[in-house]
């Protein structure tokens, strides 16, 4: 270090940002969760609103890697991150567009008569949320381990989902008047799924970060029903 | 960066008087060298101006013939002196300074040697005259001949010539050689078809210097050539070879022997001493400028053009 | 020593009197591929460059222990002479050094140190190998003019020309872009990349996205000693000692 001052405090700085973003997104998906418990509408707009400032931290982000590419030319380490972070920032801020998506559901679910949510819906949630929420400390820390851990927990998203799936199936199949409702929570329950991905996503490139490997550890998923039902 | 106090850069900043005075010292220094130089260039027109009008004035058409009387023979004579000299002194000198820049190692030899050349070159002509005298005329029991002379002349330039040589080797950029021999071509190769090529305009500069001396030697000549000449230009005469113009071992008097001769010997000679002076001046002048001109046109056609 | 190396330096040592100045230096060189020597000054990039075609038997004082190996054969210990050794391996200077000549002349010159003196066979390498550098248009209509009178970059080209005239089967480059401006400097870096197919390529830069570019092996100096070598694409993205890093960073010292 020393040789290069302006640029290392820079790409600290770029670093800061993401890591800043990435807290943002977290405290988004808090805030979604609670309004969803509490069907409050006040809370599901201001998920919305707030949407604005992650978009403008994802533009300044990205606008400062073009400017540090264009003049520093970084390489090796240097050139892994910023490329690192000009694709998680655009993950992390399709996370939170979901979150303002669940809360236009929330928004109409409120306006509607109430029903039971699915029941593995919470834990879907609380799990994408504990995957973000070790996301944001893996990227603080480098720590390889717990972005493998992020990676791993999307299979327990993807079991969630398939039973909430059923259980909504069930629910309508009960209650035939509450299918509005129920296709609202079915929404929520596949953005919950597509969350995770992103968060895999993000966590992958941490991986790529540390040891400059590029194995993006998306959802198996595809692989996985593409080989069970053969066509 | 930003600690560097703007109070400091005023300090160093001169004072008006200090810029004034500096300018006016650097005119007046100015001024100076132009006079200096403006002397020279006064002191050489006046001069040569002089011989030259003095030298024909005096002159008589029968003067300029190339026969007993004339100084035609002495001015062919003069010319064809230096040409044999400069057929020794050039290859041998370009030779020894080829081997001075190339292929001498740094050691004692090399440095007995260059204080050999440094002597040499510091020798004076009328000592070189004697030893040419004892060696090529006594010690052979031969006359006086054009040969004798124009080794003598060849022994005063070789120095020159070498050091000439050795010079423009070693001011040519290093990535000539290299270049050459990057591509597998041998030393010898290299020195040929490269370097030698690009030292030409200076060995050309070297060659002027060497025969603008041979043209103004007396001494070395004096008893080596003879002072006097008797040749015929009907080749029908040339069965007595010591009249053939073109035989190196006949006498041969040069200009500068002329010069010095007519004032030694007779009243009223002297006005052919005055018109040799002048042709002499202007054969070194005509042949500096030719050679200059030539130095020129290969430069250019090298791509050199500083 | 792999099917496909051009050069192998083996255990290579090379002194200049007390300096070491290579260290144990192991290294293969493939055929028909770019390989960059990148490195801070006095680490000894130069000086390995020097040794695949002998230019420091020129330094005094230079001892070199080990084995370079070209197609197999030593080249330090074989019959091999210098002088054949250098018409197989060319080599392209920093500074652009055309001889005082015409341009012609210029790319005839090894050639006619080979002996080949017949005019029709000299203006045809001399096109040949004109064209193959691109500069044949250029130059076409002015062979007979001094090369001196040509730009850096132009300069430098010729010079590319006048090496691959004799046919050599590898070309080396000591810092061939060094001396020239951002378009001449793209240039013969294009050319390099052409020149790979037919020739082995050695390059020695100071400039990283030039090794970058159009290398395809990059191997990295540092005091004598090659610290790493690998395929560039990874030495770059993700080089694995950490000196090699800090250097093309920029974070050195």
């Amino acid at each position: 270090m020393g040789t290069r001052k302006g640029y290392d405090l820079e790409l600290k700085e770029i670093n800061d940002r993401v890591e800043t973003m990435g807290k943002q997104v977290l405290l988004a998906i808090d805030r979604t969760i609670i309004a969803l418990e509490k069907m409050d509408v006040v809370a599901a707009n201001a998920i919305m609103k707030n949407d604005a400032l992650i978009d403008a931290m994802e533009t300044d982000i990205e606008e400062r890697c073009i400017q540090i590419v264009v003049k520093q030319q970084p390489i090796a380490s240097d050139w892994r991150r910023l490329a690192s972070y000009m694709r998680m920032i655009s993950d992390l801020e399709r996370i939170a567009d979901n979150c303002s998506d669940i809360a236009i559901y929330i928004k109409k679910l409120a306006s509607l008569k109430t029903v039971t949510p699915p029941a593995h819906l919470g834990e879907a949630f609380s799990s994408m949320r504990q995957m973000v929420a070790d996301m944001v400390e893996a990227f603080h820390n480098e720590d390889l381990q717990l972005a493998e851990k992020v990676v791993k927990a999307d299979d327990i998203i993807d079991e969630l989902f398939e039973k909430n799936v059923q259980e909504i199936r069930d629910a309508i199949k009960a209650d035939t008047d509450a299918i509005e409702q129920y296709l609202d929570y079915l929404f929520i329950d596949k953005y919950v799924e597509r969350m995770a991905d992103h968060v895999t996503a993000v966590a992958s490139w941490i991986s790529f970060i540390t040891k400059g490997e590029l194995n993006i550890m998306f959802t198996d998923r595809y692989a996985r029903e593409s080989k069970d039902n053969p066509q | 960066m930003t600690e560097i106090k703007n109070e400091q850069t005023k300090d160093l900043t001169p004072s008006r008087g200090l810029i004034g005075r500096a300018k006016a010292v650097d005119r007046i220094w100015t001024v100076v060298f132009y006079l200096v130089a403006l002397f020279f260039l006064l002191l050489l027109f006046a001069f040569a101006g002089y011989v030259i009008i003095k030298g024909f004035a005096g002159a008589t058409p029968e003067m300029f013939r190339f026969d007993r009387n004339g100084i035609g023979n002495y001015f062919f004579n003069t010319i064809y002196l230096v040409f044999l000299s400069l057929l020794i002194s050039v290859p041998i000198g370009v030779m020894g300074g080829i081997y001075m820049a190339e292929y001498a190692k740094d050691n004692a030899f090399t440095k007995f040697l260059r204080i050999a050349i440094e002597t040499l070159s510091s020798l004076p002509s009328i000592v070189v005259g004697l030893f040419g005298y004892l060696i090529f005329l006594v010690a052979t029991h031969s006359q006086p001949s054009l040969l004798a002379g124009s080794i003598c002349v060849a022994i005063l330039s070789l120095p020159l010539m070498t050091t000439t040589t050795e010079d423009a080797l070693r001011s040519l950029p290093p990535s000539y050689k290299l270049g050459s021999l990057g591509m597998g071509a041998t030393l010898r190769q290299t020195i040929q078809s490269v370097l030698i090529p690009a030292c030409v305009p200076r060995i050309i500069t070297g060659v002027i210097l060497a025969a603008g001396r041979g043209f103004g030697e007396a001494a070395a000549l004096l008893y080596t050539s003879g002072s006097d000449t008797n040749i015929k230009w009907n080749p029908h005469a040339w069965i007595n070879p010591s009249l053939n113009p073109f035989n190196p071992l006949r006498r041969g008097g040069t200009l500068s022997l002329k010069t010095w001769s007519s004032f030694t010997a007779s009243v009223g000679a002297e006005d052919v001493a005055n018109l040799s002076a002048a042709i002499l001046m202007i054969l070194v002048l005509s042949f500096s400028l030719l050679a200059h001109y030539l130095e020129g046109r290969i430069r250019k056609k090298m791509g050199d053009t500083k | 020593m792999s099917e496909n190396s051009k050069f192998t330096a083996r255990n290579l040592n090379l002194y200049y009197g007390d300096f070491h100045a290579l260290k144990n230096i192991n290294f293969e060189i493939e055929a028909n591929k770019i390989t960059a020597l990148i490195g801070p000054s006095g680490c000894g990039k130069s000086t390995f460059l020097k040794t695949l075609n002998r230019m420091n038997d020129f330094v005094e004082g230079c001892k070199i222990e080990g084995d370079v190996l070209l197609d197999g054969k030593d080249i330090y210990k074989t019959d091999m002479s210098a002088i054949e050794l250098r018409q197989r391996v060319g080599m392209v200077f920093q500074q652009p050094n055309p001889f005082p000549k015409s341009i012609y002349e210029n790319v005839a010159y090894g050639p006619r140190i080979r002996g080949i003196k017949k005019k029709s066979e000299l203006d045809e390498i001399v096109e040949t190998s004109l064209r193959e550098v691109g500069i044949w248009d250029e130059f076409k209509d002015r062979l007979h003019k001094s090369a001196l009178g040509l730009s850096g970059g132009q300069q430098q080209r010729l010079c590319i020309a006048r090496t691959v005239a004799v046919h050599p089967e590898v070309v080396l480059m000591d810092e061939p872009t060094s001396a020239l401006d951002p378009i001449s400097t793209m240039k013969i870096e294009d050319l390099a990349v052409e020149m790979k197919k037919k020739y082995t390529i050695v390059i020695v830069t100071h400039n990283m996205q030039q090794a970058n570019r159009i290398s395809d092996t990059t191997a990295f100096f540092l005091l004598g000693e090659l610290i790493e070598t690998g395929a560039t694409k990874d030495l770059f993205l993700n080089p694995k000692n950490k000196k090699t890093e800090e250097y093309i960073t920029g974070r050195f010292g």
